[in-house]
C-alpha cells in the first residue's frame, strides 16, 4: 500500500516537471527532454507485463493531454513499456535481482541503471520524434533530434534517481 | 473459436500491445477534432485551467515588455489613424475599408498555451466561439504573423503556430512585389524559409518579407520578417532565409483576424474552379 503511495507521488512530481519546468524550456529545436518516461522505469522489476502496459498507456495520454498533441506521447510510451521486460533481459546482471525491488542506483549499480535508462529512452524518443513529424523526409534529422534528446533525458533522469537515493 | 482464445490469452500482453498503440494512433489520427473528443470532455477544463495559470505565471514575468510593446503600438495607431477607427466594444477593433464596409473585424487575444520545440507548433487562445472565432481565422502579433486557428471551443481556440511543418502561407517582397511561398523548415524558432522567388529578383539581407494577400488566410500587407543572410540558389528559384518578425517564444497578445469577405471570395473561386 505504501508503495502504491509512492510511485502516485513519483507519478504526480514527474508530471508536474515535465509540465511546468521541461515543457517550457527550450535548450534548442534539437533537444527536448521528456523526464516522465522515467516513471515507466522506476516501476518494479516484477511487475506483470499487462499492467506496465496500462500505466504506460496512462502515462502517455495525460502527457499528451496537457501538451495538446493527442497519441504522440501516448504511442511513445506504450512503446516503451512494451520493450521494457525485453531491455530487462539483456540488462539483468549476474546478481539476483528481487522481483519486487524498483531500480535504482544503491540496488543495482551506476552503470546499470545509467544503461538500463538509456535504452529505455531511446525506445521511447526514436518512437515519439518520428510519431511526432509522421514523415520519413528529413529522416537522419529527426534521428539526431531523438539521440540528442535521449542523452539529455537520460542524464536528467540519473541526476533526479541521485537526489532521489541521496535523501 | 476455443483455440483463438487460448491464443489471445498467451499473447495477452502482445494483443494488449497492439490494441493500445492502435488508439494511440487513432488519437493521432482524429486529431482534428481532437477538442470535440470525448477525452477533450472530460479532461479539457481542467487542463485548461491548469495551463491558464501557468501561463498566467509566465505572462506576468513579461508584464514589462508587453507594456512597452503596447504603448507603441498604441502610438502607432494614434499617429496612422487619427480618427478613422471606430474602437466598439472594448475587445473588437473595426477597420474600414475604403468605401467604408466593415472588411476585417480586430479581436484582441491572450495566448494561454505555447510550444515552439515541437515539429507541428500550435498555441491556445483564451477566446473561441463565443467570441466568433472559427477555423480558418489568421492570427497576429503586434509584430506580425503568428498563426491560423485550427480548432476552436466555446472559450478556447488552437492556432497553428508559422513554426509547424504544415503551414504555408503566400508571401512577398515588400520592395519589388515578386512573390513566393513561406514555410517552417522545422530547425529554429526565429527563422522560415520563403521559396519560389524567381532567379533574376534582387534580394539584399534586410529586405521586407510581408504577406501577399493571394491567399484567403491573411490580409495583405502583414509584417513576416526581414531577410538574413544571402539567398540560396537553386534550380530556377531562390530560397530566402527569413527572421520573424515576431517572436514566438514571446507570443502572449495576439489579434485574431475576422475577413468578412472570406466566404464569398472563396465560394466565387470555387465556382470559377468548377466552370
Amino acid at each position: 500500500m505504501n508503495k502504491i503511495i509512492k510511485y502516485i507521488i513519483l507519478f504526480a512530481c514527474l508530471l508536474l516537471l515535465q509540465i511546468l519546468l521541461f515543457n517550457n524550456i527550450q535548450f534548442s529545436g534539437y533537444i527536448n527532454p521528456y523526464v516522465y518516461v522515467m516513471f515507466i522505469i522506476m516501476l518494479p522489476l516484477g511487475m506483470p507485463e499487462w499492467l506496465v502496459l496500462l500505466l504506460s498507456f496512462i502515462t502517455g495520454f495525460t502527457v499528451d493531454m496537457f501538451a495538446g498533441t493527442p497519441g504522440v506521447h501516448t504511442a511513445a510510451t506504450v512503446m516503451a513499456g512494451f520493450a521494457r521486460p525485453y531491455l530487462l533481459s539483456l540488462n539483468i546482471t549476474s546478481e539476483a535481482i528481487s522481483a519486487s525491488s524498483t531500480p535504482s542506483i544503491k540496488n543495482n549499480g551506476v552503470r546499470w541503471f545509467i544503461v538500463f535508462s538509456l535504452s529505455v529512452v531511446l525506445v521511447h524518443h526514436l518512437t515519439l520524434f518520428y510519431v511526432e513529424v509522421f514523415r520519413f523526409s528529413g529522416f537522419f534529422r529527426t534521428l539526431l533530434r531523438a539521440l540528442l534528446s535521449t542523452l539529455f533525458t537520460t542524464f536528467f533522469i540519473v541526476m533526479i534517481e541521485l537526489f532521489r537515493s541521496r535523501r | 473459436m476455443r483455440r483463438l482464445l487460448d491464443f489471445l490469452i498467451r499473447h495477452i500482453n502482445l494483443v494488449l500491445f497492439l490494441v493500445l498503440e492502435g488508439i494511440a494512433l487513432i488519437m493521432l489520427s482524429s486529431s482534428h477534432n481532437y477538442h470535440n473528443s470525448v477525452a477533450q470532455g472530460v479532461f479539457g477544463g481542467v487542463v485548461s485551467r491548469i495551463n491558464t495559470s501557468v501561463e498566467n505565471a509566465r505572462s506576468f514575468t513579461r508584464l514589462r515588455q508587453v507594456n512597452r510593446q503596447l504603448a507603441y503600438e498604441n502610438a502607432m495607431l494614434h499617429q496612422k489613424l487619427e480618427g478613422t477607427v471606430k474602437v466598439a466594444p472594448a475587445t473588437e477593433i473595426k477597420v474600414n475599408d475604403t468605401i467604408n464596409k466593415l472588411y476585417y473585424t480586430y479581436i484582441s487575444a491572450k495566448v494561454v498555451n505555447n510550444s515552439v520545440n515541437k515539429q507541428k507548433n500550435t498555441f491556445t487562445l483564451d477566446r473561441g466561439l463565443s467570441s466568433g472565432i472559427t477555423n480558418g481565422m489568421a492570427v497576429v502579433s503586434p509584430d506580425g504573423i503568428a498563426g491560423v486557428i485550427i480548432a476552436s471551443s466555446q472559450n478556447f481556440s488552437v492556432a497553428m503556430s508559422v513554426l509547424n511543418l504544415n503551414f504555408k502561407q503566400s508571401v512577398r517582397l515588400k520592395k519589388t512585389e515578386y512573390f513566393g511561398s513561406m514555410s517552417w523548415p522545422g530547425k529554429n524558432y526565429r527563422f522560415v524559409e520563403v521559396t519560389e522567388i524567381p532567379h533574376h529578383v534582387d534580394v539584399a539581407e534586410g529586405d521586407t518579407i510581408v504577406t501577399s494577400g493571394y491567399s484567403a488566410l491573411f490580409p495583405e500587407n502583414i509584417m513576416v520578417g526581414t531577410v538574413e543572410g544571402a539567398p540560396e540558389e537553386g534550380g530556377d528559384f531562390l530560397t530566402l532565409k527569413v527572421r520573424l518578425s515576431t517572436d514566438m517564444k514571446k507570443l502572449t497578445y495576439v489579434y485574431i483576424i475576422k475577413d468578412h469577405y472570406k466566404g464569398e471570395r472563396l465560394g466565387l473561386e470555387a465556382e470559377a474552379e468548377n466552370e
